[in-house]
This record gives C-alpha cells, sequence and structure tokens, in this order.
C-alpha cells in the first residue's frame, strides 16, 4: 500500500474514531480491526510501571482496536530512553517518545524529534493554550502534544510537621535541616527550581550565583529522583518534608503515606510532559495518530485518573474528585512556567555548577 | 639455541576469539577515545582537542571523585584479598557435600547480582532497620547514619567481590601438590614453616589473579556507589553515568571513561609488576 494511500485511511480511521469519542465516558465505537496497519509494530518508548499501565489502557488499546497495529513498548528512564535515541538516530527503534517538555525542546534541537503537522491532529484545537510549551519553527507544524501537567511543590508529613510550610525559604530551617528530601540536582526541574532561588536572593535568569551560594547552605538529608527514593524514610520518619512533583504526591497518599503538599508563597513550578514523534520513524501516520489519540478527551480523563496528573483538554468535563488533585483551571495560577528550550539550553551548565559547587556541601544519601 | 616453532594452524584457531576482541572491545574504545576530545556543552570549541581532560584532572571537585574511585577500588581489595585467602584456605579443609554447600552459598551473590546484594544493604542499613532500628529505639547507639556513606559503599563491595576472590584462590590453592606438604612434615617444618615457604609462594599467582579482578570490579562498580554512596560522594562510573543520562554531555563521559581505564590500567600494570618479581618461575 503506498504512503498516500494508507495516510489516507488511517486520517479516515482517526476522524471516525473522534467522531465516536466526542463524548467522555459513551461506548467506544465498535469498528473492526482495518488491516491498514496490520503486522506493523508501533514502538512506544515511555516511563515503566504506572505510565506505562495507563498509556496501554487508555491509548494503546484504541490504537490497536483502529489500526489492527500491534504495540510495543520500549521502558525505561528518561535520561535511559534520551541517550538511545541520540544513539539509534540513523536507525531508531522507536516511533514515538514520552518526556518532559525539556527533552522535547532538546531532542527537536538535536534532530532526534520532528514536529508535528497540526491537520493530522484532529483533537488540537481542544488543548489548552498553556499547555503548548515547546513551540515548533514552522506555524503549520507543533512540537509534539502535551499530555500532563505536573508541579513542583512542597511536601510534608501532617503527623510530625504541625505548621506547613509556605515558602521555599522553609527549607533552609534549622528545624528541618537534614530532615528533607531534594529533588536531584541533576533532575529536569532544577534549571527553573534554581532561577527561582537566584531571584529570591538578588539573583536572575542570568545570574544564577546568588542562587547557587544559597542552595550551598541547604542541609538536604536526602537526594532523590523518584519518590520510592524517599518514601521509606519518611515512612521511618527520618524525613519529613521534601521537594516532589505532584503526581508523585497523590500516587504516595494512594498508597497510604502520611503526605500532604503545599504550594509556596513564591508559586510551585509547573512542567509539562510530552510526546513527541521520533525523527525517522518509520510510522508517521500512525504516530500523528498516537499523538491524536493521546489528546482525545477519553485518553485524557483516563490518564489523568490513572496518573494524577492535571489533564490538558480545555474541552474535558472535569469530575469533580479530580478537580481537587489536578491544578485545572484557576489553580494554575499558583504555578509558574518556564520556557523549556531555555531549561534545556542552560541545563548542562547550571547542572555542572549545582555538581561542583552546591552538592559538595551537602552530606546527603 | 633453537628458536620455537610457530604452529600456524594452532595460530589460527586464535583467530576468532581475537577478531571478537578487536571487534567488540577494540572499536568501541576508538569510538570512545575519539569522542573523548570532542566539544561540548561545557566546552563550546569548533575544533578537537584536550579540553575535556584538562578539566577533569584539573578540577578539585573531579580530581576528588578520581581518589575516591581508587580508594574505594584499593581498599576493597586489601579487605577482601586476605579475607578471601583466609576463607580458601578453611575451604580446603572442608571436604564432600560440605564444600559443595559453601561454594554454592558462597557464589549466590554472584547468582543473584550486584543489583539484589545492594538492595539487600539498603534494606539492611537504614537507622529504623532490622539492625540499627532496635538498637537506636533502645537508645544503645546512636543513629548511625550509614546510608549514603563511603562505609556502606565498601561493605557491599566487599560482600560482592569476596566470592570471586574466594573461588580464585581456593583453586590456585588445590593446585599445590601434596607432596610438598609430606615432603616438609617430613623434614620437620612448623605450620607457620609451611605457609611461608610453601602455601604463599605458590599461591601468589592465585593472589595476583584476584587482586587484579577485585581491583577491578571495586573500580568500575556503579550499582553500590549509586544506591548506598551519598549524592556528594561520586565516583567516576556515577559520574560517567551522570554525564551520558542527565546532562547528554557524551565527549564528557567519554574523558571521564578513558581516564578510568587508564587507572585501572596502571594499577594492574603496577600491581602485576610488583607480583611478578615475588612470583618464582
Amino acid at each position: 500500500m503506498s504512503k498516500f494511500s494508507r495516510r489516507s485511511v488511517i486520517k479516515g480511521f482517526a476522524a471516525t474514531t473522534a467522531l465516536a469519542v466526542t463524548g467522555v465516558g459513551a461506548a467506544r465505537p465498535t469498528l473492526a480491526a482495518p488491516s491498514v496497519a496490520k503486522g506493523t509494530v508501533f514502538t512506544v518508548s515511555t516511563w515503566g510501571g504506572t505510565s506505562q499501565a495507563a498509556v496501554k489502557k487508555w491509548i494503546g488499546e484504541e490504537f490497536e482496536r483502529a489500526t489492527g497495529a500491534t504495540l510495543a513498548y520500549d521502558i525505561g528512564i528518561l535520561g535511559t530512553r534520551y541517550s538511545k535515541l541520540i544513539a539509534q538516530r540513523a536507525n531508531p527503534s522507536a516511533d514515538v517518545f514520552f518526556c518532559s517538555d525539556e527533552a522535547l525542546a532538546s531532542g527537536l534541537a538535536a534532530g532526534v524529534l520532528e514536529p508535528v503537522r497540526k491537520k493530522a491532529l484532529t483533537n488540537l484545537p481542544e488543548v489548552a493554550d498553556w499547555a503548548m510549551s515547546v513551540k515548533s519553527s514552522s506555524a503549520d507544524t507543533v512540537a509534539g502534544v502535551p499530555y500532563a501537567m505536573i508541579a513542583l511543590l512542597m511536601a510534608y508529613n501532617p503527623e510530625t510537621v504541625m505548621t506547613a510550610p509556605t515558602s521555599w525559604n522553609d527549607l533552609w530551617n534549622p528545624e528541618f535541616a537534614g530532615k528533607f528530601s531534594m529533588i536531584s540536582p541533576a533532575h529536569s526541574v532544577m534549571p527553573p527550581f534554581l532561577q527561582v532561588i537566584s531571584e529570591m536572593n538578588g539573583g536572575s535568569a542570568t545570574n544564577i550565583a546568588p542562587g547557587l551560594a544559597k542552595l550551598a547552605q541547604l542541609r538536604p538529608g536526602k537526594l532523590h529522583v523518584v519518590y520510592p527514593d524517599w518514601a521509606g524514610l519518611l515512612k521511618s520518619g527520618e524525613v519529613v518534608m521534601a521537594t516532589e512533583l505532584t503526581s508523585y504526591l497523590d500516587v504516595m497518599r494512594s498508597q497510604g503515606y502520611p503526605i500532604e503538599y503545599a504550594v509556596p508563597k513564591e508559586k510551585g513550578i509547573g512542567l509539562m510532559n510530552f510526546v513527541g514523534v521520533i525523527k525517522g520513524t518509520k510510522n508517521p501516520d500512525l504516530a500523528e495518530y498516537f499523538l491524536d489519540l493521546t489528546i482525545s478527551q477519553q485518553s485524557q480523563l483516563g490518564l489523568a485518573s490513572d496518573l494524577f496528573i492535571s489533564p490538558i483538554n480545555a474541552k474535558l468535563d472535569v469530575p469533580s474528585d479530580l478537580q481537587k488533585k489536578c491544578f485545572c483551571g484557576d489553580r494554575s495560577a499558583s504555578l509558574r512556567f518556564f520556557d523549556p528550550a531555555e531549561s534545556a539550553k542552560v541545563r548542562p551548565m547550571w547542572t555542572e555548577r549545582l555538581m561542583t559547587e552546591v552538592v559538595p556541601n551537602w552530606k546527603t544519601r | 639455541m633453537k628458536k620455537p616453532r610457530i604452529d600456524i594452524a594452532k595460530s589460527l584457531l586464535l583467530l576468532p576469539s581475537l577478531l571478537l576482541v578487536t571487534v567488540l572491545l577494540g572499536l568501541p574504545l576508538v569510538v570512545i577515545f575519539v569522542a573523548s576530545f570532542q566539544p561540548n556543552a561545557l566546552f563550546p570549541a569548533d575544533r578537537v582537542g584536550l579540553f575535556n581532560y584538562g578539566y577533569l584532572v584539573g578540577s578539585q571537585y573531579y580530581l576528588g571523585i578520581l581518589v575516591r574511585t581508587l580508594r574505594l577500588a584499593i581498599v576493597g581489595a586489601l579487605i577482601t584479598v586476605p579475607l578471601g585467602y583466609v576463607t580458601a584456605m578453611l575451604l580446603q579443609r572442608v571436604s564432600g557435600r560440605a564444600a559443595n554447600l559453601a561454594i554454592m552459598g558462597l557464589t549466590f551473590p554472584i547468582l543473584a547480582g550486584p543489583l539484589v546484594v545492594i538492595l539487600g544493604w539498603m534494606a539492611l542499613l537504614p537507622n529504623r532497620g532490622p539492625i540499627f532500628g532496635p538498637l537506636v529505639d533502645a537508645g544503645w547507639i546512636a543513629p548511625p547514619d550509614l546510608l549514603g556513606t563511603e562505609v556502606a559503599v565498601l561493605a557491599s563491595l566487599v560482600q560482592f567481590m569476596l566470592p570471586f576472590a574466594i573461588l580464585t584462590l581456593f583453586t590456585s590453592l588445590r593446585q599445590i601438590p601434596n607432596d610438598l606438604y609430606e615432603a616438609s612434615r617430613n623434614l620437620g617444618a612448623s605450620a607457620l614453616q609451611k605457609f611461608l615457604h610453601i602455601t604463599l609462594p605458590l599461591s601468589l599467582p592465585g593472589v595476583l589473579s584476584s587482586t587484579i579482578i577485585v581491583f577491578s570490579l571495586g573500580a568500575s562498580s556503579y550499582i553500590s556507589p549509586h544506591y548506598l554512596g551519598g549524592a556528594a560522594d561520586q565516583t567516576l562510573t556515577t559520574l560517567i553515568a551522570q554525564f551520558v543520562l542527565v546532562t547528554y554531555n557524551s565527549p564528557m563521559a567519554a574523558a571521564s571513561a578513558m581516564l578510568l581505564i587508564a587507572i585501572m590500567v596502571a594499577v594492574i600494570f603496577g600491581v602485576g609488576t610488583a607480583f611478578g618479581r615475588l612470583i618464582r618461575p
């Protein structure tokens, strides 16, 4: 089948499915599996665990049913998967890439991800403007599609911390010295965080020296990348506070950990997660269809419910229980967003400075 | 003197393994070596150069990492090899099924893999863990804060490397002919004399092998320092991972990797030369 005719068929199915799933919670369309992509293995590069399970359940099943293709998953932490993307740029083994906004910007700049045609994304008009944090170089394409908004906030154990923290400055409170877990300086959220701390201490986005000096005085007891790194210490009482992402905090709450979170008065740090198309994918049409499904109301509701993330589809009627957890609507005003492309640009040098000028002063686990 | 004749047919048998080593080890090494001179985000030059190496060895922070890597590997070897030697000697005296069981038990950490071993240590070492928790709660000891220290890394390294040392030394000790011990006993040698004049000299090749193996494992260990070490106590392996997985700086990762290889080769060469003088032909 020629590329053109295959694209047309997929477009047809995309449109049909989009129409069929317009009402959230409506019965799924009962289309027979088409043969257009039968025998094709479509590979999704994503995080493992709950992320993979939710992608499989809320996007994968519908995708396989509508296209006839079989999904395969390349699972791992973002750094590993991104390094793989770079190494396999001549012959990529995956088709679409779940990543942070900063990694999407890096991937586009490095030429391992490619922009997506707007006209192939039927659900794109429903995506909230604030979610499109990574810009494409041309007007008729988008960098990728956002699928979730998460935020870096201050978490604390309400059983031991009687007064909830109100400012990032509370991290320097001697009461918490050695008793809080800090997100790793190597994490992608650190450039915005460093900028915030710099600004709070007389610096700016171009003058991070005050932020580095202030952070060097911090006394975290533990550094973490993901919540299991410090969850055990929270239970044992060795950690009572942490800087952590909302999606993880809600997972911890659902697992019975004693955890609450507070939005600092300087605002939390908002981050967007995206799905991008891998440059050189052998299935460009399927990749576009996959992205379109990701931002549909049905997928967004499912992903938000299972992953405790804020949906990005502005037309979605978010149920009240989910509204309490997510930073949708007015609550997003309590977050501050940064330019991911700028973060990607400064991250290597800022991480280097954090690792060499700040971390040696920390006696952390 | 007659020149030894080279058996071409036998030499050809070496060809597959030589090719394998050249292609699978040599070529990647060449690629890494070339990459280590490339410009990157930290050094956005328009030419190749030694700047990555200069930056690594010229910085107090990175020199600290280098010294820490060496210290962990050397101290690890200094603890593991004597411990392994004593255990191998004791193991020699155990016979039959007991010996087999002991060897199986000793090799379990190898079978389980380093990650499982480290997860075990992560469960044992917290202040409120099963070892220290009851002691801390009873007020007998202050919280030891071992997780995130070099002591924790060293303890896990020794545990993981010990079976390698024991098995190497056990094989070496078993190769010493029993006749020598019988002859020395007939000549009235004491146990200490037998050890100093027979066991120790003849087991030196095994000691050399186990030292090289244990040192290499210690220097190239990633999982122990990553999970049990402190955030401020990086080693060359965790530094390489950071360059590859976090800042996507492959030229700096390549330079760090080449430094690690250079250090390992230098130490192994030094140890080999020193032992070589002691080993009787």
